[in-house]
């Protein structure tokens, strides 16, 4: 068993070698495919949690404005509570909202300045009332800034249905790197002729001839996961500096798991792909 | 001697049909007694290599039965092939040597791919090689050999697995008349160790030097057979060379 596996691993890794520029195209496109989907299915995985966890459409966050006193803030407050429609409102200290956010990021270096400001958070009975306390409080001398969710989850949800968009480009890609894998497969199967006729006329298992090419297909996509994983990483490393020079952060990258899915998912392809490309190309 | 009503091998009014207009077989019927040795002659398209495939089923006949050893090959499921062939031994005409290994490797090669242990190949190749008087070129490349070496060497590699039949098509259609007497004398010596050996040729300089059965085909037709009945054959064959009384067969 052990010579054999030896034998048909080492007719894989000949392959490979062999046929490098091939295995260079099938690596990246996947690699490019599988970038673009992931990072598709990732964004799309961490807005969606994002949308779910907002609160409901009656609240609305009202931002203050840098260094506003407290009698300000307290009279602020008053307005809030003399709002049509109010249901209840809560003050958070931007000192409390950093607390908060740096117990949920522990990550975070000690030396960075809290960015955060001052809010209140005001819930009404109904809609309407939110939408008018949300743009009578966007008058307020003291308010920097009001959030107003309903229309933040309406945004958000047309931010998602443009990454679809990407989705479906990954998905273009995907199956033209699954070509391009067929393609280098059939090459390698017509380049190797010679062997694969000696295979056929002394007797050589199905197994022994198709499973190198399809190994071979295989590490293609596998190395094209890898790759793209890696670009991944590197990109939410990249969006997330970006975002926190903007005072905002994006959840923590879990690496690992990532990883290991667009790895996966980069061995299916190969798999499947030089499995039909041999039985295709190799039969009895 | 397996009883003539039992050969080894047998063909039963074979038709094979490779297009509309192109046949390869149109009814051949003949058997073949295990330790034969037999040349299919005839001219280019008259279904010599056909033959030799349908045993080793790269082809399929349309109608008709194919038997070796009592096993119907048109019933054979694609996944029992390798084993089929495993045992037999085949020689192709252009020897199908990989250039770019040493004889040694090459016969190595086909060992590691037939299944054979790494053990199993070190013991073996040179014996093999030794078999096919080639054990002093083992570890040339194959265009440092002569054709008629290459084809020992394609000899040595139909023999990895010790197979009871060994086919080969046009074994001396690239070779030079020495060096196809040197390679019909290395089938004999096969042959008379117990091998069945089929031969398609149409080197009929060759073929009727080695005074065997001939079976000559014309358009996927046996023209002729000269089949000596295995009782004839005991009885006046002590030597392997002793045959060839040529019988029409063909109506």
């Amino acid at each position: 068993m052990s010579d054999w596996l030896e034998f048909v691993i080492g007719e894989a890794f000949l392959a490979l070698r062999r046929n490098l520029l091939f295995t260079f195209a099938a690596i990246t496109t996947v690699a490019m495919a599988l970038f673009l989907i992931g990072g598709f299915a990732y964004t799309y995985y961490q807005a969606d949690r994002y949308i779910h966890a907002l609160p409901t459409q009656l609240e609305v966050r009202v931002f203050l404005k840098d260094g506003m006193p407290q009698d300000v803030v307290t009279q602020l407050g008053g307005s809030i509570q003399n709002l049509a429609g109010e249901a209840s409102s809560v003050f958070i200290s931007k000192e409390t909202a950093w607390d908060k956010m740096r117990a949920d990021h522990p990550d975070y270096p000690n030396d960075l300045e809290n960015p955060l400001p001052d809010a209140y958070t005001v819930t009404f009975k109904s809609v309407e009332a939110a939408t008018a306390g949300a743009a009578t409080l966007a008058n307020d001398p003291a308010v920097d800034k009001v959030v107003y969710l309903k229309e933040l989850a309406a945004e958000l949800k047309r931010g998602l249905s443009v990454l679809r968009y990407v989705g479906y480009c990954g998905l273009v890609l995907l199956f033209v790197g699954g070509i391009i894998i067929f393609n280098a497969i059939e090459l390698t199967v017509v380049a190797r002729r010679r062997e694969v006729r000696i295979m056929q006329l002394v007797g050589a298992s199905i197994a022994t001839i198709r499973i190198p090419f399809v190994l071979e297909g295989t590490i293609h996509g596998v190395l094209g996961g890898a790759v793209a994983a890696g670009f991944l990483a590197g990109a939410n490393a990249v969006v997330g500096e970006s975002v926190r020079g903007l005072g905002r952060t994006i959840p923590a990258y879990p690496w690992l798991p990532v990883s290991l899915i667009m790895v996966a998912a980069g061995a299916l392809i190969g798999f499947l792909c030089s499995t039909i490309a041999t039985r295709a190309m190799v039969r009895f | 001697m397996i009883p003539a009503s039992d050969p080894y091998i047998r063909f039963e009014d074979v038709h094979v049909r490779y297009t509309e207009l192109v046949h390869g077989l149109r009814g051949v019927s003949l058997s073949v007694q295990a330790g034969e040795f037999v040349f299919f002659v005839g001219p280019t398209g008259a279904g010599k290599s056909t033959l030799i495939k349908l045993l080793t089923r790269e082809v399929r006949h349309d109608s008709g039965r194919v038997l070796l050893a009592g096993r119907d090959l048109g019933k054979m499921r694609s996944r029992d092939i390798p084993a089929l062939r495993r045992q037999m031994g085949i020689v192709p005409q252009d020897f199908a040597l990989l250039p770019r290994k040493k004889v040694w490797e090459n016969v190595a090669y086909a060992m590691r791919a037939a299944g054979h242990s790494r053990k199993a190949v070190r013991t073996r190749v040179p014996e093999l090689l030794e078999r096919v008087n080639l054990a002093h070129r083992l570890d040339a490349y194959p265009h440092e050999l002569s054709g008629g070496e290459q084809q020992r060497a394609a000899i040595a590699r139909a023999l990895i697995n010790e197979p009871p039949l060994l086919l080969a098509d046009e074994p001396t259609g690239n070779l030079d008349p020495d060096h196809s007497w040197e390679i019909m004398e290395l089938l004999q010596k096969l042959n008379a160790k117990g091998t069945t050996v089929l031969v398609a040729s149409h080197d009929m300089v060759v073929v009727d030097r080695m005074n065997r059965r001939i079976v000559r085909l014309e358009e996927g037709l046996v023209a002729s057979d000269s089949h000596v009945p295995p009782t004839q054959a005991v009885a006046e064959e002590p030597t392997p060379n002793a045959d060839s009384e040529e019988l029409d067969v063909h109506e």
